[in-house]
């Protein structure tokens, strides 16, 4: 059982403001990720949950229990940092078992302990050496072999793949999902990869200055992002947002896309679904977001998506899926859609657009109004 | 018709630019072969001859060796050195090195203190051993100063006790290096992952044991280089002894150096002057010649 509990926690250097009434509850067994660009304050976050930083207001609890005052050691919390921090001067396997030397066990079970969780990391070949002598890889399990020996109640990690390339990233994410479906503990996971967020979390938690933007799961994050902040952060590639008026047509609620068809410019009206927020907004401004995968070809789709022929002006082939960039109210714009279907460069070609999943926004308060 | 000319002149340019590096070095390595291993070599030469005032061929193979072995302030120079040189280093270590984890628990006014520690080596040893001279002398500094307040039993009379003025010397040259040491170590110190230490803490250690078990076993590199730069310094140390107890009482806190200059300028023993410079030469050689070794062999296995 562990839970992690926080209430509104404000943390300032000097005058900055670091962290800004932070309020956020992990679940037992919870895998929650703290997403957001760097200076966002996730890590100090993460410092304070682990007790390397003391908090000017605002309370922090573990299993229902404050510890604001207790020191790090006596919190049973675990941490992975992006620097590995191994200790240069020991072996690894006295890297993995110092928590436990300094928690006096017995000198057999320490070496018992070390084992296991050298062989569940497949690193016992490397126990003899010394972190210098470790490829990144290497030095990253090793690191985690250090928090997972001493069965910690809270693992905490603070960007602890960002060191490695791309490749060994992705095998590294798979093994940290499968640790954490095998150990069911509880973790806090710091990242500004937006992917890792979307692919290791239970819950995400989005941050920008200091201020938590958004919490919830992926699937929520991706398709009903509370901001455009969240929107633009979260999805690859990001979100396409188009300013338009909010206007009815034949007492269908709806806007006016301006496009680009054969150099000149065309106008589509683009019916959205009718709900309440929408028609407290009518002649108003809004901004519409689009994922690029709800601008797609025409062929299979069904008839109710509204379609518009516009000119592609590049294209950029990622293999699965070729995106398209299209010039939408006098922004780029990019639609997903299959290679076989893509046209060339300059090209017209015709789209269709999912209304049933746009996002609409204010265009003042970038809040999210409404979304199917 | 110029082209032919022109490519001429050009490939001489060329050349020129190819050697150019070999002709810059060139001269300051010849100096530097002349100056110093020449006169490493012609002092060689000299301790095997039997020169007194002036340099003669006369040879006679390891006679001024003999001799200067057979010395009793030869004997003292060289005990002194060993006293000297392992307290210098010790204490210049030890105290740099606290003086260094103090100063890197982010207190205030750090900068301030640490201009004040490392200041001493900004001094020339002639002033260091002048004022410690006035310091330390029983009649002037700190023993008179004492039974002044009333502790009239006070005694501090080092700089003038024959067993003693070895330490005094010891004493005012940890006090001009330690400042330097900290130096050295501070800025390793500062090299340090700060998550080593954090994730230290949560593994349970004390800030004690923080220190002694990871942070400065993983200094050993500069604990090599303050032992290497202290270890030769305190073999040529010679302004101190002079400025600061002129060797005395007697010849009871001469070094080598002091005993080399009093022959080779002052007694007109040159020859033996010499033999005492080889001895101090091989003594650096010892210390210096295994740390590079180590050194060279660590890059090229690097």
């Amino acid at each position: 059982m562990a839970t992690i509990s926080i209430e509104h926690l404000s943390k300032s250097f000097g005058s900055t403001d670091i962290l800004k009434d932070i309020s956020l509850d992990v679940k037992d067994g919870e895998f929650l990720v703290l997403l957001g660009a760097s200076g966002c304050g996730k890590s100090t976050l993460l410092n304070i949950i682990a007790g390397l930083e003391p908090i000017a207001d605002g309370e922090i609890r573990l299993d229902g229990e404050v510890v604001n005052d207790v020191h790090p050691k006596n919190r049973d919390i675990a941490m992975v940092f992006q620097s590995y921090a191994l200790y240069p001067n020991m072996t690894v396997e006295r890297n993995i078992a110092f928590g436990l030397e300094m928690r006096r066990i017995s000198k057999a079970d320490r070496k018992a302990a070390v084992l296991e969780v050298a062989t569940m990391l497949q690193i016992e070949h490397l126990l003899a050496r010394k972190p210098a002598q470790l490829s990144g890889g290497q030095r990253q399990r090793v690191a985690m072999g250090r928090a997972l020996v001493r069965r910690p109640k809270i693992f905490l990690f603070d960007e602890p793949l960002s060191n490695l390339d791309a490749k060994l990233r992705g095998e590294m994410r798979t093994e940290i999902k499968i640790l954490h479906q095998s150990l069911k503990a509880t973790m806090v996971y710091v990242t500004h990869d937006q992917i890792e967020a979307m692919t290791l979390a239970d819950r995400i938690a989005i941050m920008k200055d200091g201020v938590i933007q958004q919490v919830g799961t992926p699937q929520e994050i991706y398709s009903k992002p509370a901001n455009m902040y969240v929107a633009g952060f979260v999805g690859a590639p990001p979100m396409n947002f188009v300013e338009v008026d909010l206007i009815r047509r034949d007492s269908q609620i709806g806007i006016n896309l301006p496009a680009i068809l054969k150099g000149k410019p065309k106008d589509y009206f683009l019916p959205l679904e009718t709900s309440k927020q929408l028609e407290a907004r009518e002649n108003t401004r809004i901004i519409l977001g689009l994922r690029p995968e709800m601008i797609t070809h025409t062929a299979f789709t069904q008839s109710t998506s509204a379609e518009i022929e516009c000119d592609v002006e590049l294209l950029e082939p990622t293999g699965a899926d070729t995106l398209c960039v299209i010039r939408l109210a006098g922004h780029p714009a990019k639609a997903r859609v299959s290679p076989l279907l893509a046209c060339g460069p300059g090209e017209s070609m015709a789209f269709s657009i999912d209304t049933t999943q746009v996002c609409v926004f204010d265009a003042d308060s970038k809040k999210l109004i409404s979304s199917s | 018709m110029s082209n032919p000319q022109q490519r001429k002149q050009m490939s001489v340019l060329d050349r020129l630019q190819r050697f150019l590096p070999q002709l810059v070095v060139a001269p300051p390595f010849l100096l530097i072969v002349f100056f110093v291993y020449g006169f490493i070599a012609w002092t060689g030469f000299i301790s095997l001859t039997n020169s007194r005032m002036l340099p003669t061929f006369d040879f006679q193979g390891v006679q001024q060796y003999v001799r200067l072995l057979a010395m009793d302030r030869w004997n003292v120079a060289f005990h002194n050195l060993l006293i000297f040189g392992s307290l210098y280093i010790l204490f210049a270590i030890t105290i740099g090195c606290v003086l260094a984890v103090l100063l890197d628990q982010r207190i205030r006014a750090e900068g301030a203190l640490r201009t004040i520690y490392l200041y001493p080596m900004a001094i020339s040893f002639i002033v260091t051993g002048t004022a410690w001279k006035w310091i330390l002398n029983p009649s002037l500094g700190i023993e008179s100063y004492m039974q002044q307040l009333g502790w009239e039993s006070f005694q501090f009379d080092w700089i003038v006790n024959r067993d003693m003025a070895i330490y005094v010397v010891v004493i005012a040259a940890v006090w001009q290096a330690s400042g330097f040491v900290m130096a050295l170590f501070l800025s390793a110190l500062r090299t340090v992952d700060e998550d080593i230490i954090r994730a230290a803490h949560l593994d349970g250690a004390s800030t004690t044991r923080i220190y002694f078990g990871i942070i400065l076993p993983s200094l050993r590199p500069v604990f090599l280089s303050a032992f290497v730069i202290l270890a030769h310094l305190s073999i040529k140390s010679f302004d101190l002894v002079v400025a600061l107890t002129n060797g005395g009482p007697g010849y009871s806190s001469t070094l080598p150096a002091n005993f080399m200059y009093e022959m080779a300028f002052r007694r007109n023993q040159i020859g033996l002057g010499a033999a005492s410079a080889m001895m101090m030469l091989a003594t650096v050689a010892a210390i210096i010649v295994p740390y590079l070794y180590s050194e060279l062999r660590a890059k090229r296995h690097g």
